[in-house]
């Protein structure tokens, strides 16, 4: 089994097949990510599509090869959200984090997961920051600091955008028929 | 532990051209990667790589880190109307000058030296004066990775193109950002065409450009190569 690393390194001197080994283990993740942002299958293809493009292009650059999947993350959120702003779909392309500043200091947020929630609630109910927090951090596992690094803003500001968007998802579901937990 | 939001997403269905996708993709990389290696010298790839030590080792990893951080901290606290409209237009239109004038003699001398010495510090020269006053940390740390700009410029040079921004149209757009449309002058060999390069570019509150998108470069990239 050729590790990841090895892979990487393949791909970082322009080996395309090594390059496609690599992005395979990735690109249902990407793709379901996508998906949420742009939510249609076509859009979420084209986003695929871009952030495999990139990311061969600018794999030479990436220097902490153990960060690729970060990385790939990094560039999807990117790609989504640019698709989004040129199909003129804008639902709130505020990346700006300054509503979520010094609010919620929660550390447990898994115990505020409403167990009704709904893809649907996901996509439509959530600004686009708001859903890369939430998917970084509850669909793979990532801890705050890692997101916190890898959207680039302070940790703080990761916890309060957290916050928030649980109290939205809760909110929904309490206009529905009542909390779980 | 619940976690219903896992079980949410992977109820999306993977459609069957999802991995034909990918290939697409790389494919289309692999052309273009193919295409720059044929007209760009072999030292240039490296020149970032080097600028980046150059640059990380003094400051030091973590330092450079914090002040990345503190970077987003200001960006996100609101300063009303800090930076006025006519210095935002200013530090648009020099990057856009910036980007899209030359390569004048002094970028010529840097990447000359580089390119016969293996000396990287002019051309860190070059990026820190022209670049670090206008862009945020983040954003210079992409240009120092070589993924943004002077990447016209490094093309140019290696090909003996100049290039000269004719007209340049700035309109605000939505929240903090720009779009921008440059008409860029390249010429060779006594024959001079233009095309028209758009670019969304974001401004923070600080009046630094904090994001840099290419909508359209007009082929510039496949014609200076």
């Amino acid at each position: 089994v050729i590790s990841i690393n090895n892979l990487i390194k393949k791909a970082q001197t322009g080996n395309d097949k090594a390059f496609l080994k690599i992005f395979q283990r990735f690109e249902k993740d990407v793709y379901r990510m996508a998906f949420v942002y742009v939510k249609n299958s076509e859009d979420a293809l084209d986003v695929v599509q871009e952030v495999a493009y990139q990311s061969f292009k600018k794999i030479s650059t990436l220097r902490q090869p153990e960060k690729f999947k970060s990385w790939i993350f990094s560039i999807t959120i990117h790609c989504a959200i640019d698709l989004i702003r040129k199909r003129k779909n804008v639902v709130n392309l505020n990346t700006n984090y300054e509503d979520y500043m010094e609010q919620g200091n929660n550390d447990h947020f898994a115990d505020h997961i409403p167990l009704s929630i709904t893809l649907q609630d996901l996509i439509n109910n959530l600004k686009e920051v708001e859903k890369s927090v939430v998917m970084l951090k509850f669909y793979h596992d990532y801890t705050l600091k890692d997101i916190a690094e890898l959207l680039d803003i302070p940790i703080g500001t990761v916890k309060s955008v957290l916050y928030r968007s649980l109290e939205k998802l809760r909110g929904e579901y309490l206009k529905g028929d009542g909390m779980n937990e | 532990m619940n976690n219903k939001i896992k079980e949410e997403i992977n109820k999306i269905q993977i459609p069957k051209a999802l991995h034909r996708r990918s290939k697409i993709g790389i494919l289309k990389a692999k052309s273009e990667l193919q295409g720059n290696k044929k007209r760009i010298p072999k030292m240039l790839p490296y020149v970032a790589m080097i600028a980046i030590f150059v640059i990380l080792i003094p400051l030091g990893f973590s330092q450079l880190n914090n002040h990345l951080q503190k970077d987003q901290t200001k960006s996100g606290k609101v300063i009303n109307n800090k930076v006025s409209q006519s210095e935002i237009n200013k530090t648009l239109q020099t990057y856009l000058k910036t980007e899209f004038t030359g390569p004048d003699d002094e970028f010529k001398n840097a990447m000359e030296k580089f390119n016969k010495d293996g000396d990287p510090s002019l051309y860190n020269e070059y990026l820190e004066k022209k670049y670090k006053p206008i862009v945020t940390g983040n954003v210079f740390k992409e240009i120092v990775n070589a993924n943004l700009s002077a990447y016209y410029l490094s093309l140019a040079y290696t090909s003996g193109y100049q290039m000269k921004p004719t007209n340049i149209l700035i309109k605000k757009a939505e929240n903090n950002g720009y779009n921008c449309e440059v008409e860029v002058e390249y010429s060779k060999n006594g024959k001079t065409n233009k095309v028209t390069v758009k670019e969304y570019i974001n401004i923070n509150d600080e009046g630094k450009i904090s994001r840099i998108l290419v909508d359209d470069d007009g082929g510039l990239v496949n014609i200076l190569r």
